[in-house]
């Protein structure tokens, strides 16, 4: 067993060591050249590397996350221009699909589960009917959406959201009023005043304005 | 190869030389532990990735709080890592080293305290961490009197392995000890240090360590129990069994040196790359990157001392299903250790982490490598140990290949899920708002996956079955008496001097002398004289993990500037602590993060991303690795009714359809043991989070205030009333509190009574400030 004959298949044996270690011989084979190469190669780029991004001009995550933001602010800005939180705008912003479809995403990803994902009403009052409990007007919707009901479970989602993801929010929820929702949750609240009738902007056609 | 002669024909040993057996006995102990650990320990894993489909199979609706996801998914990895791969570790360590080293271990009384010391932290494992004793940490999750015992065995292990390389009768050492050497030292390092706690009872504690720095520790830990536990004490294994199994020499001596030295020093840098984008500094998640990627050749050298071992044996391998096993199982060593420098680039790991990418590449390094090299190992041993014919030699090819069909069945679609997944996290749409919202659509989407998984994992399961089956039909057959052979080696003398170095082919020359010098040392001979010596060896061991720790480990405990104080974050209320102790009992953070990373894609979805003053009270990190469910490190802000967490508790699907996570219906039924609160919050103050010795005192009655306002919150909103004495409302204390105090308004210098009895910040900014915080202990009064 220890003594081994070269594979005929082996171009050249390699040189065996006098080692022998219960049985088990060693080669003192050289390591492979791309190995030595390729471990070079990562220690010699750590320096570099590492220089760049904590004492040169490499930016950091923070600032990748900051220029992130920008870039989504910006996107915002130019497809709400300069808007108010006023009843006109909030009834009449999401008729637009585009703003719909943002107004839509957060309120599925951040309303739903207490409101129902058709704003039919779970442990959040239902959107859908005519009773409301802090809410006359629709800017009152910005106004709770923004700080919240302390005490009765509506979170001060102004903390979390621009201001003009609110307003996409809140036109979202206004348009909810009057819609059918799967399951709809008991009327709570006081029935109020329909909304106020405004004049809808100019919007492609075909735009996917709710249902009243 | 030492002479062998039966006990009966023994005579006079021949002159100069000592007559020595081996203790084969506690080795046949570990591999028939390895067998049926393995088996319980796959057996939970299948367990768990059912619950994963179904949530039903938590059977908390059937009144079990003690097998839920949370509480068994601990006892999954505890068990395969420490019973089964611990096991199959020590089995090999005890047959190879008494060989290679031609002595009996040094005590047979050691052995078997270690034996059975063991498997009784075994099964303390098993009995405590179901009931929720746990220290939340991952693979550190035993309370602290079991740790205690851990390292007293450790200790045992570790005196009587040093005392038989003290009495051994090789000169030199062999590369799979250099491994068992590391194994042995930098396991009692990390496993120490990582779990330095404060108790709070006989079976409760808190890390001495709060927020990025017990992250770090653990990470250090958790990283290099990969490196030191599942990778070194196997390459070992693999150094000794498969040219063994092979019948071939190693590939290259030189290689085995410069990769043993390198990954012992390389690996204790990585750790860090854990906590990639998290409130870890960056510099230290920047040295966790390279050191990985450099440990890439490294991790292969190791591979190819494997594979290349196989020359001129590769015919044998189309028919030995043990060379087989080494095979596939150095081979997905080298896929791992490959996939692992990958991950470890933040950019990769911006979309693995959390995911379960993360999932498919442990499983591929555990099922793969830890579990086919002990499958390998155990299959070589049987007859051997056991000393008759394996009982079923055809299962062990069938084994094989069940187990590898299993191995691809489970990796290839968790893969695929965590790829869908963290693709879907990330997904905006042209106008720049998440594609996917609702977290629950990124997880639905996962079960067909998750399906496959099962089926793989069962597959994998019923391989370790035939296993377990075939070790006990041969131990069945096993001769009345075993034959103890006799072997015969000379003792070790005094004055042993190493030859010289051979010197060097190049020519000679004034110019060249320093090239020739260099050469002598690369041709690395000069190792020789340390494989002569243990005790130095073992020092340069010490020396190589401490030292690579020591260059984190000092600035991460002493650079004030990497954690910015907050001056609105405030310690918890008693009631919270509470709500945290059933939170870290839970195990909630084995699915829910509570790390939210400077992304986008993570701020639109939880909020403000986490920041590391916000965890300077927390006693231990509960940042979590794997989002089953979405992050809860803002849900204080974001869930701000009672109801609905009781209402979630109760029935997840109710609020959240197509939820996975278990009901809870114990922690809406149980009262909650306010007379123990007190406890918890001395602790904790005895770690430096600036409770007043009122807040101790007061705790309980604190708490009953608390709960009784949150009680009549829940009632207001129509919800059950006369509950305030419940755990589920210390648990919605807690989960209302969580990541509300970056964004509160600043204190006035007189709190509300409600929540009095904390200290009232009495600073103006609510955002980091660069300014002194460091080590817990003087953290207090900012």
């Amino acid at each position: 067993m220890a003594n081994q004959t070269p594979t005929p298949t082996a171009p050249r044996e390699p040189v065996l060591l006098s080692s022998n270690y219960d049985g088990i011989r060693e080669y003192d084979n050289p390591m492979p050249f791309w190995w030595t190469s390729i471990f070079w190669l990562t220690i010699l780029a750590a320096g570099p590397y590492f220089f760049f991004y904590h004492l040169g001009v490499g930016s950091s995550l923070n600032d990748n996350y900051e220029a992130e933001v920008g870039e989504y602010g910006a996107i915002l800005a130019a497809q709400l221009g300069d808007v108010e939180a006023d009843t006109p705008t909030i009834l009449t912003l999401v008729e637009r699909p585009e703003l719909r479809m943002g107004g839509a995403a957060l309120f599925k990803g951040n309303c739903a589960t207490c409101h129902g994902p058709e704003g039919g009403g779970l442990t959040g009052p239902n959107l859908t009917d005519d009773a409301y409990i802090n809410v006359k007007t629709p800017e009152d919707i910005f106004r709770v959406i923004t700080n919240g009901v302390p005490g009765k479970g509506m979170p001060e989602w102004g903390k979390r959201f621009s201001k003009q993801q609110v307003l996409l929010l809140a036109s979202y929820v206004a348009n909810l009023r009057g819609t059918k929702p799967g399951s709809a949750k008991e009327a709570q609240g006081s029935v109020i005043e329909p909304w106020p009738k405004v004049e809808a902007p100019a919007t492609p056609s075909g735009s996917a304005a709710p249902t009243k | 190869m030492s002479s062998h002669a039966s006990i009966a024909s023994a005579g006079t040993a021949s002159a100069g030389l000592e007559r020595f057996t081996y203790d084969d006995d506690v080795v046949r102990k570990f591999v028939m532990a390895t067998v049926v650990w393995g088996v319980v320990g796959m057996l939970v894993g299948v367990i768990i990735a059912l619950q994963m489909v179904n949530p039903m199979f938590n059977l908390s609706l059937q009144g079990s709080e003690w097998t839920s996801f949370g509480r068994l998914r601990p006892l999954h990895t505890n068990a395969v890592i420490f019973a089964f791969a611990g096991n199959a570790v020590f089995a090999a360590i005890y047959y190879s080293s008494q060989r290679l080293l031609k002595t009996r271990m040094f005590s047979d009384l050691l052995s078997r305290i270690h034996f059975w010391g063991w498997q009784l932290i075994i099964v303390s494992a098993a009995l405590t961490l179901p009931l929720g004793l746990t220290q939340a940490k991952e693979y550190a999750e035993l309370e602290w009197p079991i740790d205690i015992a851990v390292v007293l065995v450790w200790v045992v292990f570790a005196v009587n392995y040093f005392g038989t390389l003290a009495v051994r009768r090789e000169r030199h050492l062999y590369v799979a000890i250099w491994f068992y050497i590391a194994t042995v030292v930098a396991i009692a390092i990390l496993y120490i240090f990582n779990n330095l706690v404060m108790p709070a009872g006989a079976l409760k504690s808190y890390s001495i360590y709060a927020g990025s720095q017990d992250a770090f520790m653990q990470w250090w830990y958790g990283h290099n129990a990969v490196a030191f536990f599942l990778t070194t004490p196997f390459l070992g294994l693999m150094y000794y069994f498969l040219p063994k199994a092979a019948d071939r020499p190693v590939f290259s001596y030189r290689l085995s040196i410069v990769h043993f030295w390198t990954i012992v020093f390389i690996y204790i840098w990585a750790g860090p790359h854990h906590l990639h984008y998290t409130a870890v500094p960056e510099w230290a998640s920047t040295l966790g990157m390279l050191f990985s990627v450099m440990l890439w050749m490294p991790s292969w050298g190791g591979m190819l001392n494997g594979l290349l071992t196989l020359r001129g044996a590769w015919n044998r391998v189309a028919t030995d299903p043990i060379l087989k096993f080494f095979v596939v199982g150095v081979t997905f060593y080298g896929m791992s250790t490959f996939e692992g420098p990958l991950l470890s680039v933040k950019s990769v790991n911006a979309l693995s982490h959390y995911t379960d990418w993360t999932i498919a590449h442990v499983h591929a390094g555990a099922l793969g490598w830890v579990g086919f090299m002990s499958f390998g190992m155990v299959y070589w041993l049987l007859p051997r140990l056991f000393q008759t014919d394996v009982a079923k030699p055809s299962w062990v090819g069938l084994h094989f290949w069940i187990g590898t069909i299993g191995i691809l069945l489970y990796v290839i679609p968790i893969y695929a899920a965590g790829l869908t997944q963290g693709l879907m996290w990330r997904s905006f749409n042209a106008q720049g708002v998440l594609e996917y919202p609702d977290f629950i659509e990124t997880l639905t989407i996962l079960i067909p996956f998750y399906w496959i998984r099962v089926l793989g994992g069962t597959l994998y399961l019923v391989g370790a079955v035939l296993c377990l089956v075939n070790v006990i039909m041969t131990w069945m057959r096993r001769p009345a008496v075993y034959d103890v052979p006799v072997h015969e080696a000379a003792p070790l003398t005094a004055g042993f001097r190493e030859p010289p170095l051979p010197p060097s082919k190049l020519p000679q020359g004034s110019v060249t002398n320093f090239a020739r010098k260099l050469d002598v040392f690369a041709q690395l001979r000069w190792h020789r004289t340390w494989e002569g010596l243990p005790l130095v060896f073992t020092v340069m061991v010490g020396i190589g993990v401490i030292s690579a720790s020591l260059f984190e480990i000092i600035p991460m405990f002493t650079r004030r500037s990497d954690i910015a104080t907050i001056a609105t974050v405030t310690p918890l209320t008693p009631l919270e602590c509470a709500g945290r102790d059933i939170y870290v009992s839970e195990g909630c953070v084995n699915c829910h993060s509570q790390m939210i990373r400077p992304m986008r894609a993570e701020t639109e979805r939880y909020g403000e991303y986490s920041k590391a003053g916000e965890f300077v009270y927390d006693h231990p990190f509960l940042w979590g690795s794997r989002r089953i469910g979405p992050d809860l490190a803002r849900i204080g802000t974001t869930k701000s009714s009672p109801l609905w967490h009781w209402r979630h508790f109760a029935l997840p699907t109710d609020t959240s359809p197509g939820s996975i996570m278990p009901p809870y219906p114990h922690l809406l039924a149980k009262e909650l043991n306010f007379g123990k609160i007190g406890a918890s919050v001395q602790a904790l103050k005895a770690l430096g989070v600036p409770y007043t010795d009122a807040d101790v005192a007061n705790a309980e009655e604190l708490a009953r205030a608390q709960a009784k306002e949150i009680a009549a919150k829940l009632a207001a909103e129509t919800g059950p009333t006369g509950v305030e004495d419940r755990q589920a409302i210390a648990l919605i204390a807690y989960l209302m509190r969580l990541g509300t105090d970056l964004n509160k308004p600043v204190a006035v210098p007189a709190a509300e009574p409600a929540i009095a009895g904390m200290p009232s910040p009495t600073a103006t900014s609510a955002r980091p400030t660069e300014g002194p915080v460091g080590v817990p202990s003087d953290r207090g009064g900012e």
